[in-house]
């Protein structure tokens, strides 16, 4: 039984979108949620940030986002950067300037809002003219968007949530895409079909895409290299292919059925090893 | 029952009702956009009825009216910077105190700066007579609408239709109920949060600032003074009744609020002396029980 | 008026504060001191700033002239903000903290809290006059130390009902307007039976708020009563101009009367033109009449101390008068060795025919109060009052 190799060097390529270096992050002044995490997304690359609840993905999420001071919670060490610039305490505004888009978990849509408010409002800063664009872009990849359009986009149903968020985080016209979660509750057909949505935009879009998941087996799809996560720290650093081929992985933190997910992880054993 | 005094009734209290809806769509605007219940509205009555007569000194009575509204704007925000967003964040009760610690800093500020005296729109001293908005009364037969009820219903209404309006359809306003839901989801999206619950207060000020002008005699008599303080807690019941968080709920609230009045002060005071006054709150005490999310109040959607 | 800014920010905002008059006391003698509870803040500040400004003056004039019989004069004066619970909380601080042979006379202001402090006044034997020409604070019996250094609301009445009588007669028609207040209800069952005795017709009675949003529908009632006269009281010129102005607006030929709240310019400046012909209850001097020798003291005193000479406001005038009055009470307590509380009600009593500068008719109290009033007429052309009426002994009325 080989142990995972926590900081393992890998071929990342050199022009660094999103650098994240020894970060750590406390909530409430005391509770530490991230203990030094380091982490490299390069530019066009997708990469996967796996590991089960309470891992600190979230943190993660809210910390690139800068939208930290929301949840009370502080960079107490280490380094963010996006593109290029140091945003570890840049406030939200300011990483978004920057490209960053994060879609944070809960599917955080504008319930009382209709749909097409919703993507009004995440085009708050585009022209009318490019508006329409990507708006028909958005109708056309998700045409039950399009034909629920004027309703209260509380109504709509999670996998039609999980498209809308897409087309607002496309309004946004972002560099780098966060997501976090978007498998959560939704049937194993259209967990492919979200995840199929997210490699498309990837490519064509030449987006930078961190996908925070659980559901690691959907997510080996359509990434290039995986983080593991477990307690405020990066377990594993690899290749989707040396992550899916590294038995300990698949075992103690993915879950090593054939089904995936981490609640047939073997929770006993994973434990064992942080004790 | 004379039917010249219904109709009478109708639209004094439709053409007061309007003002009502005014502060009161304001004050909810600010709720929505920040859940601050805000004490000090009274206040931004008073304030805006003395920025009008301080420019009413310079100018004529409408434009006065007018360019306070900008002004007002520019205090909304100011209040808002310096008072409510230190305080967001923290619990409810700590800033409900602290907008009712606004009102009272607010009072003791308009009587160092404008001085206890008893003034009138336009005039700087006891010579002069008021400036005074142009007469628009007229009357059809038996029924009477008085100058200040015609530019109340041509002047300030329309404000009130344009920010339901402006809420409705315009980026602005989808913005504003966007982060009226979610502040953290908007700012991940890029919205400049901060930026639009300012504009809300500045809106919320300039709302109040038209209503303090013609409460306090733009058109009609009256002078700014410590009594429109009374005069704006008719917000509450207003906004109560409305829904609390309802911007149209707000508008009709008011206007159905003033006509209750109306009607109350011609055909019931004399049988029940005081009801009037205790109507609003009557009103308040049903809502309450029948319906707390009043007539236009947000239900929960409890589909995820 | 001017008030000064730091005199508000001390006075009003500032919990409490004494004034210390520009003069040094004799070190042999103590000072005789007179307190104050005015409503400096909330909806009376305009009354409390005027009344605390003619203290000021009335305490510069009085230690200029040196004093009480040598001893200086002390002005203690408090914030209440026109709340009854906190003129009560600063009554008890003042009488508490002072010695009852140097506080010899206390000066409070709303009806309610005169009432709420009469018994413990009583029981004091403090000389006492308030803002309030309540009726039932001009009650010897009750209350043997309370002043009225006017009429009361009751005499104010019987002078507005002695001018209907002779401009109208048997028959004429009334509509009573007034707050839903004790200030506002003080006169109204005097006012019916007199009406009833005199053969006038109450054709409506409106109970209002201190405050209104909009004069309309009290406007419609009035004009289905269609009366001679329309009296309005209780109110400090937040409702009789919108009153007035909408019933002419609305072609109500009705005379307008009010009380002494009424009396002020404002009214005038608030209701415009519509105010014209509106006739107030009123019985000091106004400022700009300089034949009055108080008027000349006091542009004099602020001449000589180089404070604003524009027009000082009724509320001023008659704070102003009771302080004359009070001092003079005092220099003769202090003359006949008395300057004590009891010594202070045996002076007041003995004035007779002190006029106070021509600001009063007479002191010979009927009832601890002094019931004459004058009419005034407002006169929007010249922006005055101009005097309908000579003295209306109120109390005969």
């Amino acid at each position: 039984m080989t142990e995972p190799k926590p900081q393992t060097p890998s071929a990342a390529p050199p022009a660094a979108m999103l650098n994240v270096e020894n970060l750590k992050v406390v909530y409430r002044g005391v509770i530490l949620a991230l203990q030094g995490v380091s982490l490299r997304a390069g530019v066009g690359e997708a990469v996967a940030l796996l590991g089960p609840n309470g891992a600190g993905k979230s943190t993660l999420v809210r910390s690139l986002a800068g939208l930290l001071p929301q949840y009370d919670g502080r960079v107490m060490d280490g380094k963010i950067s996006v593109a290029g610039q140091d945003t570890s305490h840049a406030p939200a505004l300011k990483v978004a300037g920057l490209g960053l888009t994060a879609i944070l978990e809960g599917r955080p849509i504008f319930r009382y809002l209709t749909v097409l408010e919703n993507l009004r409002a995440a085009a708050h800063k585009l022209s009318a003219q490019r508006q329409k664009e990507i708006t028909d872009e958005i109708f056309t990849r998700f045409p039950r968007i399009h034909e629920r359009r004027f309703e209260q986009s509380g109504y709509l149903s999670g996998g039609e949530q999980q498209m809308l968020l897409l087309g607002m985080a496309l309004l946004t016209e972002p560099k780098i895409l966060v997501v976090d979660e978007p498998s959560l509750g939704l049937s194993p057909k259209l967990t492919e079909e979200v995840m199929r949505v997210l490699d498309d935009l990837r490519r064509d879009k030449g987006l930078t895409l961190v996908l925070v998941e659980q559901n690691a087996r959907a997510a080996f799809g359509i990434v290039e290299r995986v983080y593991v996560m477990e307690q405020g720290r990066v377990v594993f650093e690899g290749s989707a292919a040396q992550a899916q081929g590294d038995a300990d992985v698949m075992e103690f933190y993915l879950g090593g059925g054939a089904s995936g997910g981490f609640s047939e992880a073997k929770r006993y054993r994973r434990r064992k090893r942080w004790v | 029952m004379d039917f010249a005094l219904v109709v009478q009734s109708l639209l004094n209290g439709l053409a007061n009702g309007a003002l009502y809806a005014v502060i009161a769509a304001g004050f909810v605007l600010v709720y929505r956009a920040t859940s601050v219940t805000n004490f000090a509205i009274s206040e931004f009555l008073l304030f805006g009825a003395y920025f009008t007569y301080t420019l009413s000194l310079w100018m004529p009575l409408l434009w006065a009216v007018l360019v306070a509204l900008p002004v007002a704007f520019v205090f909304g925000v100011i209040i808002e910077r310096g008072f409510v967003r230190p305080l967001l964040g923290r619990n409810v009760v700590a800033v409900i105190m602290a907008t009712i610690g606004l009102a009272a800093t607010l009072d003791g500020t308009a009587l160092i700066l404008w001085g206890p005296d008893q003034k009138a729109m336009g005039a700087a001293d006891v010579s002069q007579l008021p400036k005074e908005l142009p007469n628009l009364a007229f009357n059809i037969g038996q029924v009477f609408l008085s100058s200040k009820a015609v530019w109340s219903l041509i002047l300030a209404l329309p404000l009130a239709f344009a920010l339901i309006a402006m809420l409705r359809y315009t980026r602005y306003g989808i913005l504003l109920r966007a982060v009226s839901e979610s502040e953290t989801s908007a700012l991940a999206l890029g919205i400049n949060a901060p930026r639009v619950v300012a504009i809300a207060w500045g809106i919320s000020a300039m709302m109040a600032a038209i209503v303090g002008a013609f409460l306090a005699g733009a058109a009609g008599g009256g002078g700014p003074g410590h009594h429109l303080i009374l005069l704006g807690l008719i917000v509450f019941p207003v906004a109560i009744l409305g829904g609390f968080d309802s911007v149209p709920g707000a508008v009709v609230a008011g206007l159905i609020i003033g006509v209750i009045e109306a009607s109350s002060q011609i055909f019931l005071e004399s049988v029940l002396p005081g009801i009037t006054q205790a109507i609003p709150f009557l009103i308040v005490l049903l809502v309450l029980l029948f319906r707390p999310y009043g007539l236009f109040g947000q239900h929960r959607i409890e589909r995820v | 008026m001017n008030v000064n800014r730091r005199q508000i920010l001390k006075a009003g905002l500032a919990a409490s504060t004494v004034y210390s008059p520009w003069m040094i006391a004799k070190a042999q003698s103590r000072p005789i001191k007179f307190a104050a509870i005015l409503p400096l803040t909330g909806a009376f500040a305009f009354a409390g700033n005027a009344a605390l400004d003619a203290m000021r003056d009335a305490t510069d004039r009085i230690n200029d002239g040196g004093g009480i019989g040598g001893r200086r004069f002390e002005l203690i004066v408090e914030d209440d903000g026109y709340d009854v619970a906190r003129g009560t909380a600063a009554f008890n601080r003042i009488v508490q903290r002072e010695s009852a042979d140097e506080l010899v006379f206390m000066y409070g202001n709303s009806t309610g809290l005169s009432k709420a402090i009469a018994p413990e006044i009583t029981r004091l034997e403090l000389p006492y006059t308030a803002t309030s020409f309540s009726n039932e604070l001009a009650d010897p019996k009750t209350y043997p130390t309370i002043y009225v250094f006017g009429p009361t609301y009751n005499d104010m009445m019987g002078a507005l009902f002695s001018q209907i009588q002779r401009q109208r007669g048997r028959g004429a028609k009334i509509f009573l307007c007034y707050s839903n207040s004790e200030f506002g209800r003080d006169p109204i069952a005097f006012a019916k039976a007199q009406a009833a005795r005199r053969g006038f017709q109450i054709v409506g009675e409106e109970v209002t708020p201190l405050a209104i949003a909009d004069a309309s529908p009290i406007v419609a009632k009035i004009r289905q009563a269609n009366p001679d006269f329309v009296i309005a009281h209780g109110y400090v010129l937040t409702v009789e101009p919108l009153l007035v102005r909408a019933a002419r607006e609305q072609g109500v030929r009705s005379t307008f009367m009010g009380t002494y709240y009424s009396a002020e310019l404002a009214l005038m400046q608030r209701a415009g033109a519509a105010s014209n012909g509106f006739v107030v209850a009123y019985h000091n001097a106004y400022y700009y009449d300089t034949l009055v020798p108080a008027v000349e003291q006091i542009r004099a005193l602020r001449r000589a101390k180089g404070r604003d000479l524009s027009y000082r406001t009724t509320y001023y005038m008659g704070t102003w008068a009771a302080m004359d009055i009070i001092a003079e009470a005092m220099r003769r307590a202090s003359a006949a060795g008395q300057l004590t509380r009891p010594g202070m009600i045996r002076a007041l009593d003995g004035l007779g025919d002190y006029n106070a500068g021509g600001q009063a008719r007479n002191l010979r109290w009927v009832d601890r109060r002094l019931p004459f009033t004058k009419l005034y007429r407002a006169n929007v052309a010249d922006g005055r009052f101009d005097a309908l009426t000579d003295w209306i002994d109120g109390s005969k009325a």
